[in-house]
């Protein structure tokens, strides 16, 4: 034993250090004899070839143990012993928690790229109702995404993300660092819980996009804080304008509360008169948007019921169409409330969203809802279907900024020049 | 006179129509400020909140008159400061409507 002292102190500190967690003074006593060389001074060459050969003979001794028990499975009818192996080990859980790849378009746009767009959102419900699958959402294509479709897309996570779980939804970064800037401002990767990344580049002055906002009641002191968020330091919008923007959002924000998700079966109760608000600013473009969804029933489907059918009628009776479709219905809706001919006190709310454009006398309103869509410019209406089908209501504002806001510093020709080289549209 | 001023004495952000729609709605603004000022005499409003909804506007001032007050005592003990007339036409124009029902 005292000769065992000598020999731990032979090693030095250092080494009966690591050696420490693994053996105990026993255990090098029996590497040493296996070695050849017992309790005597050893060197540390010896020790390590000692402690390597007992590894062998355990995991040796371990895998006869384990051969023999999958042969006596096999005797008793259990299987043979490739089909116990291929049985074994967490093959088959991989399986289930394999991600499924979702790639998106190359250009996301309710204007450019409609039906491709709509197409997408279609087969990535689709693919998780019916492959049960958990999805990775890849945009290694996408070099264009519209405010609009980034709303869109927000809100049909957070659909997504109540209905079949929070796990079972996640995303990658995009190939674009362009992208991937909109993307880090407008929230996206804080929705599905991804960790931000210092993307390489200079980030865009002359293109900004808030972070999105949603909630699912009347949450007007949110109007402000996303007008000084867009606009920060640089701009000012004159009051005017500031108060149509409130009139408009704060209209459609009671708008969904009061009947977009009337009758509609809502998996989630915290969706439940959820809407969604995203602003973005290009100074290439000269314009700054805002959009507003809700995931409600759409407004084709709540006009019977906020109009008697009469009324719709004579709104439609300017259309040369005797079948109404969603587009003609949506544009019903926003006539009855802008002539105000009804005979009921309610329905106004509509006019609202045009009154921010009728202000400024310039820009453009867009609606989309189900299979239809109605375009405003001042004194130019348009309407129309669609073969895809958007769930809901988006409403986008277009509006020129020389006319909506004041610039109170200078922006840097650079950051203009620097615009997306890969045309990012916001 | 009594002066109510939207922002200070109600909300710097009123919207909706009831108070199912959110606190700072038209009817509540209506039935706690308008009425029981206009029950005393002549009312000035200062419209100086973030802004006014439809909704609000009409069930705030429309909404009047099946309180009792008609067309004429509104246009008359009814004033607005502000720096938008088209507000005011509207709100007027929302009492002439709901009056001509």
């Amino acid at each position: 034993m005292p000769r065992l002292a000598c020999s731990t102190f032979a090693f030095g500190p250092k080494l009966t250090k690591v050696y420490e967690g693994l053996l105990n003074l026993s255990q090098i006593l029996k590497h040493a004899t296996l070695a050849g060389h017992p309790g005597a001074y050893m060197k540390k060459s010896v020790l390590v070839k000692g402690i390597e050969i007992q590894r062998r003979i355990a995991h040796r001794r371990w895998w006869l143990r384990h051969l023999e028990t999958r042969r006596k499975l096999a005797r008793r009818g259990k299987g043979s012993i490739s089909t116990l192996k291929r049985k074994a080990g967490p093959e088959k859980n991989r399986k289930n928690n394999a991600w499924f790849d979702y790639e998106a378009p190359v250009v996301m746009d309710f204007d450019a790229n409609k039906e491709n767009t709509l197409a997408y959102f279609d087969g990535l419900h689709s693919s998780m109702r019916e492959r049960g699958s958990r999805i990775r959402l890849l945009f290694q294509q996408l070099r264009s995404i519209s405010s609009e479709a980034l709303i869109y897309l927000l809100g049909q996570i957070h659909l997504l993300q109540e209905k079949h779980g929070k796990q079972n939804l996640t995303g990658c970064y995009p190939k674009s660092r362009k992208i991937e800037h909109l993307l880090n401002e407008s929230g996206f990767f804080g929705l599905l819980n991804i960790k931000k990344r210092k993307v390489a580049g200079k980030k865009t002055g002359s293109t900004r996009f808030i972070t999105y906002k949603t909630g699912n009641k009347l949450q007007c002191e949110d109007i402000p804080k996303i007008r000084n968020e867009l606009f920060g330091d640089d701009f000012e919008m004159p009051s005017h304008v500031k108060k149509e923007v409130y009139r408009a959002l704060s209209e459609a924000m009671a708008n969904v509360g009061e009947h977009a998700y009337a009758n509609k079966a809502v998996s989630a109760k915290s969706l439940h008169g959820r809407w969604w608000i995203g602003a973005s600013m290009s100074l290439r473009k000269n314009i700054f948007s805002l959009t507003f969804y809700d995931a409600g029933v759409g407004i084709p489907k709540t006009l019977p019921r906020r109009y008697n059918m009469e009324l719709i009628r004579q709104a439609l009776s300017v259309l040369p169409l005797i079948d109404p479709d969603d587009g003609a219905m949506i544009h019903a809706a926003v006539e009855l409330g802008r002539t105000r001919t009804g005979k009921e006190n309610r329905g106004k709310g509509l006019l609202d969203l045009h009154r921010l454009i009728d202000k400024i006398n310039d820009g453009k309103l867009t609606i989309i809802s189900r299979q239809g869509w109605y375009k405003y410019r001042p004194l130019r209406h348009q309407s129309g279907p669609m073969t895809g089908f958007l769930e809901g209501t988006l409403i986008s504002w277009e509006l020129p900024l020389t006319k909506s806001v004041n610039q109170l510093i200078d922006i840097e020709i650079s950051d203009l020049e620097l615009e997306d080289e890969n045309n990012i549209s916001v | 006179m009594k002066i109510i001023s939207v922002s200070k004495n109600f909300s710097p952000f009123p919207a909706g129509r009831t108070p199912a729609d959110g606190p700072n709605s038209g009817q509540r603004f209506r039935d706690e400020f308008l009425v029981p000022s206009l029950k005393v005499g002549p009312v000035c409003i200062i419209l100086d909140a973030e802004g006014y909804g439809s909704s609000f506007l009409e069930e705030a001032f429309g909404q009047l008159i099946p309180k009792g007050f008609n067309e004429e005592f509104l246009l008359k003990n009814l004033s607005f400061e502000t720096d938008d007339e088209t507000l005011v036409d509207e709100i007027f124009g929302y009492i002439k409507d709901e009056a001509s029902r």
